[in-house]
């Protein structure tokens, strides 16, 4: 026997859900093309684990369509979908072995009890944990009981598998190793997974397509590329991968290229299709070079605050043009506190943003 | 048409066309009638016979609702039609059998213009039996698989016909006996519809009267419960908040005892204390000797009245204010005592600006217990009530007496339900919002401080000679079994549990000679039947309230909660009042004291379960849904095996409580269903003190086996479970706070 996928798009249709007078999920719409992972971001509140229970149909949709695959499944209560989840706190039965928990959705949906054994088992051995069968919940590591719980989502091949923020009880080492766990096996066993965290870097990490919310809105929805280079957004630009945010003055726009103004310097950006006008730009902290030399005009500044973290330094620039937060790999010359320094900015990661 | 509709619909056709229809003299659990006449004798006749040979015409409607989910077949279940075709089925099978229940009864035609309207009737009819009620469930289910089918609660069947089921059970046992009580409360003695005749029998001295003020008559009933009332609540909640501060707030050394002692009360039968106070302070009691002997005090019969009862429900009813004021007095955060202190503020500061305020709600809650635990007391004022009139006695003389007045009762009964249910709203209402506890959950360290010196001298000056009261009560409980005649001859003897409990061989085996053997089976078996019944449906409500939203759930639980407010006198009057009679006759039977055990128990059920309930984490029960299990299967598999210590625990209250019970069940035993307690007042009216007290120790006896035996049980799967658990609760406990 063998772990396979069934997998199914899932098509989220203007969906609103409301829990009386607080709209936890407006208007939202997206596809996850079935294979793919796909990655709800946004802060605490925002709306993603709603979102996420409404494709389990643990929530109903207030107004909307839901689609698995072809099927409506609006009105279809969990029990009768074909989703499985992975929960926040794995939600094992403490009084059922490791075994019996991954067995017990393929029991209670009325399989042979010949095949259970062998399924549960694989399910067990995909996830590395062969053999550990007998024990319970409670006498396995935190790792290892998430990934019991990954494996009884599994084994049922599900059409959609989803985790809400499964990683947000384990350590930081932990964490980066089980995130690329799941994505192997996601991509082997192809299946449609639906993610949700609210950890930017996580996001960046594992997903084929990632939907940013922000109050119970999509904010953007692309490639991790798209989002990091291209954001839609202050919001965006802000949540994913920091941003400085400094006012900007659109001086011509020349076909796919806008002259901009920051504070005296002239910089040459994609215009993204903005007019001439006032507008913002976000420049990433690593998009900002520093130099103590006196390298004529440009932008100037003073270093107000320097905080070695071992694999680069960040600074805190005062500038014309604003505080900036600066990220500088350089650890071997760290530039001291109240130096003057002059600020250049690259051409990557310095994006125009509608304001 | 699917699995459950067929299901039921089987059930259904089993109650109409195969079942007895009518209720079986004989009893719910005897089968006689399978060889005596049995289908065509129209005692035992199933419905569609008694229809078609014994002339009731009028249930042969019942099939036509009974032949309308057939129009299911082939039909899917998110068809409009499907579910409207259930709810038509089900509103109108259930409204058509109550209908011809409450219209048509044992003199024919109930109403008169009916009478007048149809003619006389030939046949009449009695109470439901099992074929009624098999067939009332499959409506009462077709009624919920349609309204789950329209939508509700994500179209649980499960779900939507288990809040059905506590509905309609709540409907016809606590409900509707209480209205019964209000329409006997507006009939005259001739019981016609008058309400000059409520005003008269409201308005009666017996009840209101302020005699007492001016003259030397006694005040009116309702007075005197509201006076003994408000000073045992208040009483009860000193002494509880005494001995709450002694066990966390003082360096006393028998703390263990003090907990000890608070266990006895649940397992004592209320007026056994009554009992064992007239021992000490009767005419011929122990103290009123002494002191005649030694001192010269004439030996009087001032306990019996409101000193005696007051006295009595001090001690029954302290251990309660106790185990909700423990709660609370430990609940506090020590650390808003520390930063109390830290703020310099001195001991007494503390206790007085922080402790005490914390504690506030605690002590509202205690009192409006004590309160409602003495208006509904029955035993008490009973046994030692002489001519203090409280009005759960009352109502009690009122149905029993010479005069045998319902309507009398009725009214007393609605005027105490007045106050217990005042009582009872003020609390869920005022109290219900507040925060009892200031428990963060995030590892409060810490330990409370201790109280000012001359507080804690207060407090011991207090609570020790409590205890050693309640000491010396059960001493004498035990001890009053094994003397002859107490207060005047003290020699030692073994004469009243022979007489209570003796066996003696005789030709065919084994008799249980003792008096006492047919009332302490009767209760072991009743109390037996039902305290899991009861723990059923208290678990079965708690998860609805716990687990499941839908409209209508603040109704729905102040519905269940209910049944705790309802004195007991006021139940069993109720019971009487509505079971009499057809379509549900059960006065007489052992199936009505099952029955009034369940409701009137089902409270404790549900908030064991509530507790326990709300520490499962809810992402176990939806692991269990997104992982193909129905909502049965959750709870079967799931649910139920987690809360095994809380089921154990519903158990072994509801089965105490049946067994301590009397105020009800004085209304409801019969010649052949006697229980140990009515069987115990009974021997207290005769004087037999000597048999009364043995008896009420074999029944504390016995209550402290059964709780042992679970507690050990209980208590070594607790540990395990707190073990297996840890792994697996703590990430959801740092969850909650990251
Ligand atoms: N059962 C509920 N009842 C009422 N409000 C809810 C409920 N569940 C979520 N909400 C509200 O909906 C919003 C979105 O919640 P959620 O989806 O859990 O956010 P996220 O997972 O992004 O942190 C929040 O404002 C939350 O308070
Ligand atoms: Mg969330």
């Amino acid at each position: 026997m063998k772990i396979a996928s069934k997998a199914a798009s899932v098509s989220f249709d203007a969906v609103t859900k409301a829990f009386g007078a607080v709209v936890a999920v407006d208007q939202v719409s997206f596809r996850v093309e079935a294979g793919s992972l796909v990655t709800l971001l946004g802060p605490s509140g925002c709306g993603k684990t709603t979102t996420l229970r409404m494709i389990a149909g643990l929530e109903m949709a207030s107004n909307g369509r839901i689609l698995i695959g072809d099927q409506d499944v609006t009105s279809l209560p969990a029990t009768d979908r074909d989703v499985s989840m992975v929960f926040q706190s794995y939600a094992l039965f403490p009084h059922m072995t490791v075994l019996e928990n991954v067995s017990y959705g393929l029991r209670v949906s009325g399989m042979a009890k010949s095949e259970v054994g062998g399924r549960a088992e694989d399910g067990l051995a995909l996830v590395g944990l062969k053999g550990y069968g007998d024990r319970l919940p409670s006498e396995l590591s935190g790792g290892q009981q998430q990934r019991v719980a990954v494996a009884r989502a599994l084994v049922l091949e599900p059409q959609v598998l989803l985790f809400d923020e499964p990683l947000s009880n384990l350590d930081a080492k932990l964490r980066r190793r089980v995130r690329e766990e799941i994505r192997e096996i996601q991509q082997n066993l192809g299946l449609t997974s639906v993610y949700v965290t609210h950890d930017q870097e996580e996001a960046l990490a594992v997903s084929d397509r990632i939907i940013v919310m922000n109050q119970a809105r999509i904010a953007q929805e692309g490639s991790p590329r798209e989002l990091y280079d291209e954001p839609a957004d202050l919001f965006v630009a802000d949540f994913i991968g920091d941003a400085n945010l400094v006012d900007a003055e659109i001086l011509a726009v020349d076909g796919p290229d806008a002259e901009v103004t920051i504070g005296g310097i002239e910089l040459k950006l994609p215009a993204r299709g903005m007019e001439r006008g006032p507008a913002r730009i976000a420049i990433r902290p690593q998009a900002i070079g520093l130099a103590v030399q006196d390298s004529g005009d440009g932008l100037r500044g003073v270093v107000r605050k320097a905080t070695y973290l071992g694999s680069h330094i960040e600074y805190s620039v005062e500038t014309p043009i604003g505080e900036l937060f600066v990220i500088d790999g350089g650890v071997v010359q760290p530039i001291p506190r109240e130096s003057d320094v002059s600020v250049r900015l690259s051409h990557q990661g310095v994006t125009l943003i509608r304001s | 048409m699917n699995r459950t509709v067929a299901l039921w619909l089987a059930v259904g056709w089993l109650g109409f066309a195969i079942l007895p229809w009518y209720a079986i003299e004989d009893g719910f659990w005897v089968f006689e009638w399978l060889l005596d006449g049995y289908p065509l004798d129209s005692d035992y006749a199933p419905g569609v016979l008694q229809a078609v040979v014994d002339d009731k015409i009028w249930l042969a409607p019942i099939s036509l609702f009974l032949l309308l989910p057939l129009g299911l077949f082939g039909r899917a279940r998110n068809d409009p039609f499907f579910a409207n075709l259930l709810l038509i089925s089900g509103i109108g099978g259930l409204a058509y059998v109550g209908l011809q229940g409450f219209t048509i009864g044992i003199d024919g035609w109930e109403f008169s213009t009916l009478e007048q309207l149809f003619g006389p009737l030939g046949q009449r009819q009695f109470g439901l039996g099992y074929g009624a009620l098999l067939t009332s469930a499959a409506f009462l289910f077709f009624l919920t698989q349609g309204i789950a089918a329209r939508g509700a609660i994500n179209g649980d069947v499960f779900v939507v016909g288990s809040i059905g089921l506590v509905i309609a059970l709540v409907g016809i046992f606590i409900l509707f006996p209480v209205i019964q009580i209000l329409l006997s409360a507006l009939k005259n003695d001739a019981g016609l519809y008058e309400p000059s005749a409520f005003v008269v029998k409201f308005f009666d001295k017996k009840i209101w009267g302020l005699g007492c003020l001016s003259s030397n008559v006694s005040c009116g009933a309702a007075w005197n419960s509201l006076f003994l009332a408000v000073t045992v609540g208040a009483g009860t909640t000193t002494l509880g908040l005494a001995f709450a501060l002694v066990v966390t707030r003082t360096r006393f050394r028998a703390k263990k005892l003090i907990r000890a002692l608070t266990v006895l009360p649940i397992i004592t039968p209320p007026f056994v204390i009554g009992l064992a106070i007239i021992l000490l302070f009767g005419r011929s009691g122990s103290v009123t000797q002494f002191a005649s002997d030694l001192l010269g005090i004439p030996a009087g019969r001032w306990i019996y009245g409101l000193p005696g009862i007051w006295f009595a429900q001090m001690l029954a009813f302290t251990p309660i204010a106790f185990l909700v004021l423990i709660g609370v007095v430990e609940g506090i955060s020590p650390s808003m005592e520390e930063a109390a202190q830290t703020l310099r503020a001195d001991r007494w500061t503390t206790f007085a600006t922080i402790s005490l305020p914390l504690m506030r709600p605690g002590l509202a809650n205690a009192f409006l217990l004590g309160f409602i635990e003495s208006m509904a007391d029955f035993g008490n004022p009973l046994v030692l009530g002489g001519n203090y009139d409280v009005l759960s006695t009352e109502i009690f003389f009122a149905i029993v007496g010479a005069q045998n007045d319902q309507g009398r009762a009725a009214v007393l009964a609605l005027v105490l339900l007045g106050f217990t249910l005042s009582a009872f709203y003020a609390q869920r209402r005022w109290l219900g919002k507040k925060s009892y506890t200031t428990v963060t959950g995030k590892g409060d360290s810490g330990a409370h401080p201790y109280l000012p010196k001359r507080l804690t001298w207060l407090v011991y000056g207090t609570a020790v000679p409590w205890a050693v009261l309640t000491v010396v009560i059960y001493v004498m409980i035990v001890f009053g079994g094994f003397v002859e005649t107490w207060g005047r001859d003290h020699s030692l003897t073994l004469r009243h549990y022979i007489s209570a409990f003796s066996i003696s061989s005789g030709d065919g085996g084994l008799l249980w000679t003792g008096s006492a053997w047919n009332s302490f089976g009767t209760t072991m078996i009743i109390a037996g039947v039902s305290a899991p019944l009861t723990a059923a449906i208290g678990l079965v409500t708690a998860y609805l309230l716990v687990r499941q939203r839908f409209a209508g759930k603040n109704a729905f639980e102040f519905g269940t909660m209910l049944s705790f407010a309802i004195p007991g006198t006021v139940i069993g009057v109720s019971y009487v009042l509505a079971f009499n009679i057809p379509p549900i006759e059960l006065t007489g039977t052992g199936v009505i004291l099952v029955i009034c055990f369940i409701f009137r128990n089902m409270p404790v059920g549900v908030r064991a379960g509530i507790a326990s309930m709300s520490q499962l984490d809810k992402s176990l029960d939806e692991a269990s849904l997104t992982l193909g299990a129905t909502s049965f299967m959750t709870v079967r598999k799931v649910i139920l095996p987690l809360l095994r210590p809380a089921i154990v625990a519903a158990l072994v209250y509801s089965f105490v409580r049946a067994i301590t019970a009397i105020s009800a069940v004085i209304f409801l035993v019969s010649a052949n269903y006697d229980m140990a307690t009515s069987y115990i007042i009974g021997r207290v009216e005769n004087n037999d003190y000597g048999l009364a007290i043995a008896y009420s120790s074999v029944l504390i006896l016995v209550m402290l086996a059964a709780i042992s035996l679970v507690q050990l049980a209980v208590g070594e799967r607790r540990i395990k479970r707190r073990s297996e658990n840890s792994g697996v609760k703590m990430p959801a406990a740092e969850s909650k706070t990251a």
